[in-house]
């Protein structure tokens, strides 16, 4: 079975910025929506069981903080890479 | 402590090498009892950061056994300070939990969020009763301030049914393409629709086909499908006293 996690970028059925001509910020939008919603689902779904959640409100925030930061970083990175290239 | 990622049959045979690694690269265990499992690694320390390496760990190891049959993913962070401790629960709700993988077999969690494009074209002209000559006859007053913010929270209120509306054209017929969904519409003025639906792993295209159909007949909106999933958003139990959130 394929992984949902790798690759990180969802089928866009819209049409819309698919292809090779599919901009940048196109690209970290689908990207993004898959760790969002890996994030929604690994911590806040799933089955609960009698045990302890040892899961820190703040610690989530940070990670989705810290997912912000590191996808700009990444659109950032991609964006030099390509003016480069040219 | 033991760190729990997901409950299994305790008949669950992985197909391929059935040694594998978990969080900080602990050894993943199978715990039995009876007729259900706990996939588990053991750790020295009594909580697990939450960071993004830690989860995308955690939720390799739940892909790993569903790849092989149904699984019933485990809340990041869940954790038991002993093998008695895991073990009295999976007795104590040995039942529920058999009855969610009975649920689950099969099946896969698909996920879909229709999105607005950023950038709308406004509403055609009329379409919202506005204030406009008013406004033009007494520019920089209070009263035009207050007729224009009127103006906007009409044109925000009108998006916002507008896409509620829109959400449940959506949701609807991917609802009767699953076996169970759930969904949040109108999240925020641009994500119209977060859905997650529970779809046979032999329906998996169909479902697809029939998310890029709607897709199709919106071209104004973004439609993106994910997974499949761990189904994270069937597997849900009575609430324990014990769990919290710190």
């Amino acid at each position: 079975m394929k992984s949902a996690i790798e690759p990180q970028v969802p089928l866009d059925v819209s049409g819309a910025g698919s292809g090779d001509e599919r901009s940048v910020s196109h690209r970290s939008t689908e990207e993004e929506v898959t760790l969002l919603e890996l994030l929604d689902r690994v911590l806040d779904k799933g089955v609960v069981l009698s045990g302890d959640i040892t899961l820190s409100v703040a610690d989530v925030d940070l990670v989705y903080v810290g997912l912000r930061v590191l996808l700009s970083s990444v659109e950032t990175a991609q964006r030099l890479d390509s003016a480069g290239g040219r | 402590m033991l760190y729990v990622y997901a409950i299994l049959k305790s008949s669950h045979q992985l197909r391929e090498d059935s040694t594998f690694y978990g969080l900080k690269d602990h050894l993943v265990e199978i715990i039995r009892h009876e007729a259900v499992a706990a996939a588990i690694t053991r750790h020295g320390e009594r909580s697990i950061p939450t960071t993004p390496p830690n989860v995308l760990a955690h939720e390799r190891v739940v892909e790993r056994f569903m790849a092989d049959g149904p699984v019933l993913p485990a809340r990041f962070g869940t954790c038991f300070p002993d093998d008695a401790a895991l073990l009295a629960t999976l007795a104590l709700r040995g039942a529920e939990l058999q009855a969610l993988l009975k649920r689950v077999s099969g099946c896969v969690e698909l996920g879909v969020r229709v999105l607005r494009h950023p950038k709308q074209e406004p509403p055609p002209a009329g379409a919202v009763a506005t204030d406009q000559q008013d406004v033009s006859e007494a520019p920089g007053s209070g009263r035009c301030y207050m007729l224009a913010r009127l103006h906007e929270e009409r044109l925000r209120e009108q998006r916002q049914q507008e896409g509620r509306k829109l959400a449940e054209e959506l949701h609807g017929p991917l609802s009767a393409a699953s076996r169970a969904a759930t969904c949040r519409t109108q999240v925020n003025d641009e994500l119209l629709l977060s859905g997650a639906y529970l779809v046979g792993t032999h329906d998996v295209e169909q479902f697809r086909a029939e998310v890029q159909t709607l897709a199709a007949q919106h071209p104004d909106l973004r439609v993106l499908c994910t997974g499949p999933w761990p189904p994270y958003h069937f597997v849900s139990i009575a609430a324990s006293p014990e769990a919290q959130r710190v």
